[in-house]
C-alpha cells in the first residue's frame, strides 16, 4: 500500500484538563473523500483542529505523507498542503471577497502563483466575481461558504479538511456545496469532510469513520459504512 | 485666521494620526497594552535629538533612523519579551492584563533610564525655522516639514495595508487571529514585522515632536493619553479610523477650543471621548464590539 | 542595683555615648538632605535645581568642607529622595530625612505645592529651610518661622511690571495665564497694579496646563491690537507662545514671557533674531557687575554641567545653600540659632546681598530681563540695569 497521504496514530487532545481524543487513529488514502462520522460532542471538530495544527496533540502523532507534523505549527502545515475550512467559516467580514481570497494565497508556495489561482476561483465560482468588491460579511451563509472555501483552495492544498460545510445552508445550496466538493476530488485534492447530512455525505465519500467519545468504533468504505445497521440505527434514523 | 487655525489642526492631526496608528498596531494586533508608548515616542525624540545634533543628520533622515532604531528595539523586545507574554496568555483578558504590567515597568525603565542618561533638563534644536506663506497663511518651516513627514507616513502605512501581502495578513490577524491562522499566515513573523513598524512609527513620531518642540524623558505621558483617545474613537484595530480620529482630535483642540475658549479643550476631547463610548462603544470605525 | 548605682551607670552611659557622638562628628560627614522631583511632570524642570544644589556640596567639599562655627569643617553629604512630583510624598520625605536619616541640614525641595507640603513638618520639628524654586506670595504670606524666602515673589513682580509697562508708555496689555500657581498669583497681583497705573486689560485668558495648540489664543492676542503681551507661562507654553507668534506675526514691541526663556534650552530652541527682545522675569545675570560670584558661579555651572545655569531656580538654589552655609559658618548646627541667625545677618549671595526681614528678602530688587544678542540683561528696574530696554521688532522671516 502506497504510504498515506494522512496517518492519525493514538492522538490524544484537549482543551486544558478536559480531554477530547482517546487516542485515534485513522490513515487517509491519498485522492479520495473521506467522511467523519459521530454525534455532537464526540471530537471531530478537535480532530481536524489538531491535525492542522490549531491544538496541540498531547499524545499520540499526525504524519503527513509519512513526516511527523510534531511542533510543525499550523502556517507551516498550510505551506505544506493541510488546510482547514473551519466550522462557522471564519471568513474576513470586513475585507472584500477579492481580499479574502488572496488571504488565502499567503504561504509562500501559493504566493506566486496567486493571479493565476484567483482567476481559476473566480471561473469557477462566478459569484465570486461578481461580488469581489462587496465586504464578506454581506454575502449570504451559502455565499460565504463557497467562499471559506475558494479561500481554502486559494493556498493550492493537496489535503482539505472540511467542518461541517452545509451547517445553517438552505437545501438548494448544500446541493451545489456537495457538487463543489466532488469537483475539489476529482481535481485531485484529498479530503476529509465532517458532515451532520450522513447519508448525503456517505454517498459522496469514498471511505468513512466513526468517531465516538474520542475514539474510533467504525471504519470502512462508504458504502458499507452505509450498509451498517449501527450507522443506520445512529445516524440515518432507520 | 480660519485657514491659520485649520492648518494648525493639519500638524497636529497628522502627528496624533502617526501616534494612533502605531499604538493601534501593538494594541489592536497583537492585544498588548502598550502604556509605554508614550516612552517609545520619547525615545525616538531623542534618537532624533543626538543624531542632529551629535551626528549632524539631517533632521529628515533623522526621522528614518529613529524609526530605524525604534524598530530594531521593537524586534528584540518581541522576540525577549513579548512573544513569551503572547505564548503564555490564556485569553485576551490575561494578555491584556499581563502586559499591562509589563508595559508599566517598561514605562518607568524607559523614563528614569532616559533621565539618567540623558538628564531630566529638555532638550531642543532649531532647523527649518523659516517662516512659510502657503496662500496667506504663515507657517514655520519645520512644522511644515513635521505635517509633511506625518502624511507621508500615514499614506505609506496605509498603502502597505491596503496594497501589500504582509499588509494584508497583519489586517487579518486584527481581523480575526484564528482565522488568520488558518489561511496560513505565520502569526510570529506578523508579530515581529507589526513590533518594527508600530515601535518605529512611534520613534518616528517622537523624532517629528522634537523637530518642533524640546525633547525631554517626561514627555511621553500627553501622547499616550491622546493615542488611547483617538483609537477608542476610531476603533481598535481600525487603521483608518485611527488617522480620522487624530484629525478629528486635532480639530477639536485647536479650532474647538477657539470657539468655546482653551479651558473647554479637556472637555471636548474628553467629552468626545465619552460620547463616543456611550453611543459607540466599537468607535466610529468599528462594526462590531471588538 | 541602687538607686546611687543605677544613677551613675546612667551618667556613665550617657558620657560614652556623647563621647562617641562628638567623634562621630568630627570625622563623619555633615549630613545635608533634601526631596526633588526626578520623575512625574515636574521631573523635567527639577534638575536646573539640583544641579546648583550637587556643584555647591561638591565646591564645599573641594574647598575642605563646610565652616561650622567653634567646629572646624566637615564634609557634605547629601541625602536625598525622588517626590514622583507628589507634595505628598514630600512631606513623607522630609520626616524621614528628619527622623530616619537625622540629617543636620535641609535644602528646599522643588516648586511651591512642594514648599507647602513641608511647612507642617519642618514648623512642627522647628527645623529652618531656605526656600528655593518657588514663586508664591501666599506661601510667603503663611507666616511660618522656619522657612525664608530669597527669591522675590509674585507681589513684587506685579509691583515692578506695571512700572516698567508705565514707562514704556503701555496703554493696554494682553494678558494670557496659565492655570499653574505662579502664573496665576502673577496675574492676580498685576492686575490691581496695572489698574493703578491706568493701563487696560485688552486681553484676559487663561489656558490649561494640556494647551499643545496656541494658535488661537494667540490670534486673539493679534485681534486684542495691545500695546504689550503678558504671557504669564511655563517653558513648555513659552516655546508654543514664541512659535505662534512668530507666524502669526505679533509685533508688539513688548512681548514678555513668566518662565522659560530662563532656561538653558529656550535658546536652542530659537533663532537669535527671534529670541531677541522677549522679556522675562528675573534680576540675575552673569553680566551684573556688582556682584562679583555671579560670573564665577556661572562658569563654575557651565564647567560642570555643560549648559549654562537656569537665571531664576539654579541661581536662587545656589544662593539658599550659601545662605544655610553662612549661618552655619557664624552659629553652628543648632536649629533654633540657625533660625535666629536668618533674622539678624546680612547674607552674601551669587544674587548679591540677602538680608530677611521676617521671611521675605528686603535686599533682592526684583528685575525684568530681555534678550539682546543672545544674552540675557537686566532692563529694569534702571538702577541694576545692565542694559536698556529695547522693544522687540518682530521675528526672523
Amino acid at each position: 500500500m502506497a504510504t498515506p497521504i494522512l496517518s492519525v496514530e493514538s492522538v490524544e487532545a484537549g482543551y486544558g484538563e478536559v480531554r477530547v481524543l482517546h487516542g485515534v487513529s485513522l490513515h487517509i488514502a491519498a485522492g479520495g473523500i473521506t467522511a467523519l462520522l459521530g454525534s455532537n460532542g464526540a471530537g471531530k471538530t478537535t480532530l481536524l483542529r489538531a491535525i492542522a495544527g490549531l491544538l496541540p496533540a498531547s499524545g499520540g502523532r499526525v504524519a503527513y505523507r509519512g513526516t511527523s507534523l510534531h511542533g510543525v505549527p499550523a502556517s507551516a502545515r498550510v505551506d505544506q498542503g493541510i488546510v482547514l475550512v473551519p466550522e462557522g467559516r471564519l471568513i474576513f467580514g470586513d475585507f472584500t471577497v477579492e481580499e479574502n481570497l488572496l488571504a488565502g494565497a499567503f504561504c509562500a508556495r501559493a504566493r506566486s502563483r496567486r493571479a493565476e489561482t484567483l482567476e481559476e476561483m473566480y471561473a469557477r465560482f462566478p459569484m465570486l466575481r461578481q461580488r469581489r468588491r462587496q465586504m464578506g460579511g454581506t454575502l449570504s451563509g451559502g455565499q460565504q461558504q463557497i467562499l471559506a472555501i475558494a479561500r481554502g483552495l486559494m493556498s493550492r492544498p493537496a489535503l482539505l479538511l472540511l467542518d461541517e460545510p452545509s451547517l445553517g445552508l438552505a437545501p438548494m445550496m448544500v446541493a451545489e456545496l456537495f457538487a463543489v466538493v466532488r469537483d475539489i476530488r476529482d481535481a485531485g485534492i484529498t479530503v476529509l469532510i465532517v458532515e451532520q447530512n450522513v447519508r448525503a455525505t456517505l454517498e459522496l465519500a469514498d471511505d468513512g469513520f466513526v468517531l465516538e467519545t474520542g475514539r474510533i468504533t467504525l471504519r470502512g468504505s462508504a458504502s458499507a459504512l452505509l450498509g451498517d445497521d449501527a450507522v443506520r440505527q445512529a445516524y440515518l434514523g432507520l | 485666521m480660519t485657514w491659520q487655525l485649520l492648518l494648525s489642526a493639519c500638524v497636529s492631526g497628522a502627528l496624533y494620526a502617526v501616534i494612533a496608528l502605531s499604538l493601534n498596531l501593538i494594541y489592536g494586533t497583537m492585544r498588548l497594552l502598550d502604556v509605554a508608548h508614550g516612552e517609545f515616542v520619547m525615545v525616538g525624540a531623542f534618537a532624533g535629538y543626538f543624531l542632529v545634533t551629535l551626528l549632524g543628520v539631517p533632521p529628515v533622515l533623522a526621522l528614518l533612523g529613529a524609526f530605524a532604531l525604534n524598530g530594531l528595539a521593537g524586534l528584540v523586545l518581541y522576540q525577549w519579551l513579548f512573544a513569551g507574554i503572547i505564548r503564555r496568555a490564556r485569553s485576551t483578558e490575561s494578555l491584556e492584563s499581563t502586559s499591562l504590567l509589563v508595559f508599566f515597568g517598561l514605562s518607568v525603565i524607559l523614563q528614569n533610564g532616559a533621565a539618567l542618561a540623558f538628564g531630566g533638563t529638555p532638550r531642543a534644536y532649531e532647523r527649518y525655522a523659516r517662516i512659510v506663506h502657503v496662500g496667506g497663511v504663515a507657517i514655520t518651516g519645520n512644522r511644515l516639514v513635521a505635517m509633511a513627514a506625518c502624511v507621508l507616513a500615514v499614506v505609506a502605512v496605509l498603502v502597505f495595508f491596503a496594497r501589500s501581502t504582509w499588509g494584508l495578513a497583519i489586517r487579518a490577524l486584527i481581523a480575526n487571529r484564528d482565522a488568520a491562522a488558518i489561511v496560513g499566515i505565520d502569526t510570529q513573523a506578523a508579530f515581529r514585522l507589526t513590533c518594527v513598524l508600530g515601535f518605529g512609527l512611534a520613534g518616528y513620531a517622537g523624532a517629528v515632536i522634537g523637530l518642533m518642540q524640546p525633547v525631554s524623558p517626561f514627555m511621553g505621558g500627553q501622547y499616550l493619553m491622546i493615542g488611547f483617545v483617538i483609537i477608542v474613537l476610531g476603533g481598535v484595530g481600525k487603521l483608518v479610523g485611527s488617522v480620522v480620529g487624530g484629525v478629528l482630535i486635532a480639530l477639536l483642540e485647536t479650532v474647538g477650543t477657539q470657539l468655546t475658549g482653551p479651558n473647554y479643550r479637556d472637555i471636548l476631547i474628553y467629552g468626545t471621548f465619552i460620547a463616543v463610548l456611550l453611543l459607540r462603544p466599537q468607535g466610529i470605525f468599528g462594526r462590531h464590539a471588538a | 542595683m541602687s538607686r546611687r548605682a543605677a544613677l551613675a551607670g546612667g551618667a556613665a552611659t550617657a558620657a560614652g555615648f556623647a563621647a562617641r557622638r562628638a567623634r562621630a562628628q568630627a570625622g563623619a560627614p555633615l549630613k545635608i538632605g533634601y526631596g526633588l522631583p526626578r520623575t512625574g511632570y515636574l521631573g523635567v524642570a527639577s534638575p536646573v535645581a539640583e544641579q546648583a544644589y550637587l556643584l555647591w556640596g561638591e565646591q564645599v567639599n573641594a574647598a575642605g568642607g563646610l565652616a561650622i562655627a567653634g567646629g572646624g569643617r566637615r564634609h557634605v553629604q547629601f541625602v536625598s529622595y525622588d517626590d514622583q512630583s507628589e507634595p505628598s510624598k514630600t512631606a513623607e520625605i522630609y520626616e524621614k530625612l528628619i527622623s530616619d536619616d537625622a540629617v543636620d541640614l535641609l535644602l528646599a525641595p522643588y516648586g511651591t505645592p512642594f514648599h507647602i507640603a513641608i511647612a507642617p513638618v519642618i514648623e512642627r520639628n522647628r527645623f529652618p529651610v531656605v526656600a528655593a524654586a518657588t514663586l508664591s506670595s501666599l506661601l510667603r504670606d503663611m507666616h511660618m518661622r522656619h522657612m525664608w524666602f530669597p527669591q522675590p515673589l509674585p507681589d513684587a513682580y506685579g509691583v515692578i511690571l506695571a512700572a516698567f509697562l508705565a514707562a514704556q508708555g503701555v496703554k493696554s496689555a494682553s494678558l494670557l495665564t496659565l492655570q499653574l500657581p505662579a502664573s496665576l498669583e502673577t496675574r492676580k497681583y498685576l492686575l490691581p497694579q496695572l489698574s493703578s497705573r491706568g493701563i487696560s486689560v485688552a486681553l484676559d485668558q487663561d489656558y490649561p496646563n494640556s494647551t499643545a495648540d496656541m494658535t488661537g489664543m494667540v490670534s486673539a492676542v493679534r485681534q486684542a491690537h495691545a500695546d504689550a503681551v503678558i504671557c504669564l507661562s511655563y517653558p513648555q507654553d513659552s516655546v508654543l507662545y514664541v512659535g505662534t507668534a512668530r507666524e502669526l506675526g505679533i509685533t508688539t514691541p513688548v512681548q514678555l514671557l513668566l518662565i522659560g526663556p530662563g532656561e538653558p534650552f529656550f535658546v536652542k530652541k530659537f533663532a537669535r533674531a527671534d529670541l531677541e527682545g522677549i522679556l522675562t522675569i528675573g534680576e540675575w545675570t552673569p553680566d551684573q557687575a556688582r556682584w562679583p560670584r555671579a560670573r564665577a558661579f556661572n562658569d563654575a555651572y557651565v564647567a560642570r554641567w555643560k549648559e549654562p545655569p537656569d537665571y531664576l531656580d539654579s541661581t536662587v538654589s545656589y544662593a539658599s545653600c550659601e545662605i544655610l552655609a553662612q549661618a552655619v559658618a557664624q552659629v553652628g548646627l543648632d536649629h533654633d540659632a540657625i533660625t535666629a541667625a536668618m533674622d539678624s545677618m546680612a547674607f552674601d549671595t551669587v544674587k548679591g546681598p540677602i538680608k530677611f526681614r521676617g521671611v521675605e528678602n528686603i535686599s533682592t530688587q526684583p528685575g525684568l530681563l530681555q534678550f539682546q544678542s543672545g544674552a540675557l540683561q537686566i532692563v529694569w528696574p534702571p538702577d541694576i540695569a545692565t542694559a536698556r530696554f529695547r522693544p522687540k521688532t518682530g521675528w526672523s522671516l
